[in-house]
């Protein structure tokens, strides 16, 4: 779902900028249950977002996308339930030979199926008041002629699905803890509409500098990293047995090493979304100050 | 008379001599190239109010020393006194292994080259201060070739400058108050600023056909239009095939440039304000 894609971007800045002052910010793994409402129409060759999550009296840009098969193939119209407003706000049309300008998107389909489409839109929403609703967008060819009409459910309301974290007794809203105590309870209350399906904890590194996290009880007690240090390959290559004194042996490693100033902690929420049906992963940072 | 002229003279030469001093002494306290030892680095390091201040009352920096020669490292750093916390946090390095055919034994031996290194110290200070960080560059069998020190002031003291611009109005009300858009598309935009600030230009930014915003000057307490909406396009063409952005924003928005100068320093700076309002078609 690309609403609260951009939130978690712009989360994820926010992160960032917070981490870089202690340095570094770790890749983030993809959820492997479904993680967004695309829908194929294999009839007209359409791709669509089905459902989509906007915020409420705010000009925050949330949209949902639309693919388009055919050259010249475009939105004609955008009709909407009472109280929302939407339209196309962009459009990406590739003309021409369809061998270098065509475009493939996964949509979160059969990883075998993939799909080429000419074109892709965005059809941008607002609305003053929370609530559901409905946005309905037809699809013309070339010559005017209609393929198809299609529905996308559009809820407006929280678009992050965390309200609060309870860490050591303290309250946190937003997704970086700054504390002093090293160790304590720790609970993700999911905002309405959201439920909180998986936590894990990662302290301590693999071989290949990658987090390794571990599952954790929502409530339960954690006890956070004592120290950050690990190293991240960024180029290797080897030839040869290094055990053979007989032949020759070559390897070459380039490699960043990382020993934190402060201590973090990573948890990472799995959030499940009852309006989309879809999970989605943040990931809290605890930072040990002491 | 010809004497105290003399003297006048010798004290302005000697006035000259001292500032001459003084200023190759700033001009020195920067960076140092030790080409003997191969190290590189800033000698002096300042650490402001950072983000981290909110939270833990610390402010925070980093430096970053480069090293010339294979097999270096850096080491053992420290700080003088409490108050400053000093740790090498990040290193870069680039590693070879490998075979080298050894006459004497007649048979291949192991050996290990670093080829480039590059350190990160962090610095986090929590009390005010001028501290002096230190720290060992050892060659690739661990002997001390030197030691070097990094000068460290901490201020993590907050200074808040009052904003040049004390009021900016648009149709009567404050711009700000204008959420989640503006209603209105035409109206008196008035700006007012602080003491010691000169208003220097108001302009007015709206989007051409390209999605540029084009800047247009404006008078203060002028009546200005709004952009009520925003359509713009951009194509790449190639031989055989071309790429079309149309865009269409539900939310058009106007930038209002306010250039303004600071009296006593001189200094020109500008501000830029957003107003938009909705499009539904």
């Amino acid at each position: 779902m690309r609403n609260t894609k951009t939130k978690n971007t712009a989360l994820l800045f926010a992160l960032a900028f917070v981490i870089g002052c202690f340095f570094l910010l770790p890749t983030q793994a993809k959820a492997a249950t479904k993680t967004n409402t695309f829908k194929y129409d294999a009839k007209s060759g359409v791709l669509y977002e089905s459902a989509v999550r906007t915020s409420y009296n705010s000009t925050l840009n949330h949209y949902a996308e639309v693919y388009l098969p055919n050259e010249g193939d475009h939105i004609s119209a955008v009709k909407t339930s009472k109280g929302l407003v939407a339209k196309v706000t962009y459009s990406y049309d590739l003309i021409g030979d369809r061998t270098t300008s065509c475009y493939e998107y996964d949509g979160n389909l059969d990883s075998d199926k993939r799909l080429s489409f000419k074109s892709k839109h965005e059809i941008s929403f607002f609305a003053v008041k929370k609530g559901t609703y409905t946005a309905k967008f037809t699809v013309k060819n070339a010559a005017g002629k209609k393929i198809c009409t299609k529905t996308i459910k559009v809820y407006a309301g929280n678009t992050f699905p965390c309200e609060y974290i309870t860490y050591a007794g303290v309250k946190n809203f937003g997704s970086t803890i700054i504390t002093k105590k090293a160790s304590g309870k720790l609970k993700v209350k999911a905002n309405s509409d959201y439920k909180v399906k998986k936590l894990e904890i990662a302290t301590s590194y693999d071989a290949d500098g990658q987090l390794v996290y571990k599952p954790l009880k929502n409530g339960g007690k954690i006890k956070l990293a004592k120290e950050n240090k690990y190293k991240e390959f960024y180029y290797q290559y080897e030839s040869g047995d290094p055990n053979d004194s007989q032949s020759y042996y070559y390897k070459h490693d380039s490699y960043s090493s990382y020993d934190f100033l402060k201590p973090v902690t990573y948890v990472k929420v799995t959030f499940y979304d009852k309006k989309l049906k879809t999970t989605e992963e943040a990931v809290i940072h605890i930072i040990n100050v002491k | 008379m010809k004497e105290c002229k003399f003297y006048k003279y010798m004290a302005t030469l000697c006035l000259a001599a001292l500032l001459a001093l003084f200023s190759s002494c700033d001009a020195h306290a920067a960076y140092v190239d030790d080409t003997a030892n191969g190290v590189s680095y800033n000698d002096e390091a300042f650490v402001s109010s950072g983000y981290a201040y909110e939270y833990s009352k610390g402010a925070y920096t980093q430096t970053s020393i480069n090293l010339d020669n294979e097999g270096d490292r850096i080491t053992n750093v420290r700080v003088n006194k409490k108050g400053l916390l000093a740790k090498k946090t990040y290193e870069s390095v680039s590693e070879t292994t490998r075979n080298r055919y050894d006459y004497t034994s007649d048979s291949y031996k192991k050996e290990t080259t670093c080829e480039y290194s590059r350190t990160y110290i962090s610095l986090y200070g929590t009390k005010k201060g001028s501290y002096i960080v230190s720290f060992d560059v050892i060659d690739k069998n661990g002997a001390v070739k030197c030691t070097k020190t990094i000068k460290v002031k901490v201020d993590a003291s907050v200074v808040y400058k009052k904003h040049p611009i004390k009021k900016i109005t648009f149709a009567g009300k404050e711009i700000y108050s204008y959420y989640p858009y503006s209603t209105k598309t035409k109206g008196k935009l008035t700006v007012s600023l602080n003491k010691g600030y000169k208003l220097v230009s108001i302009e007015i930014g709206k989007r051409d056909s390209e999605g540029n915003y084009i800047y247009k000057k404006t008078k203060n307490k002028k009546t200005i239009t709004l952009a009520k909406s925003a359509k713009y396009f951009r194509q790449e063409q190639y031989s055989n095939h071309s790429y079309k952005y149309s865009y269409n924003p539900l939310f058009p928005s106007t930038h209002i440039r306010v250039t303004v100068k600071n009296k006593k320093t001189k200094e020109v700076s500008s501000y830029t304000y957003t107003l938009e309002t909705i499009s539904k078609k």
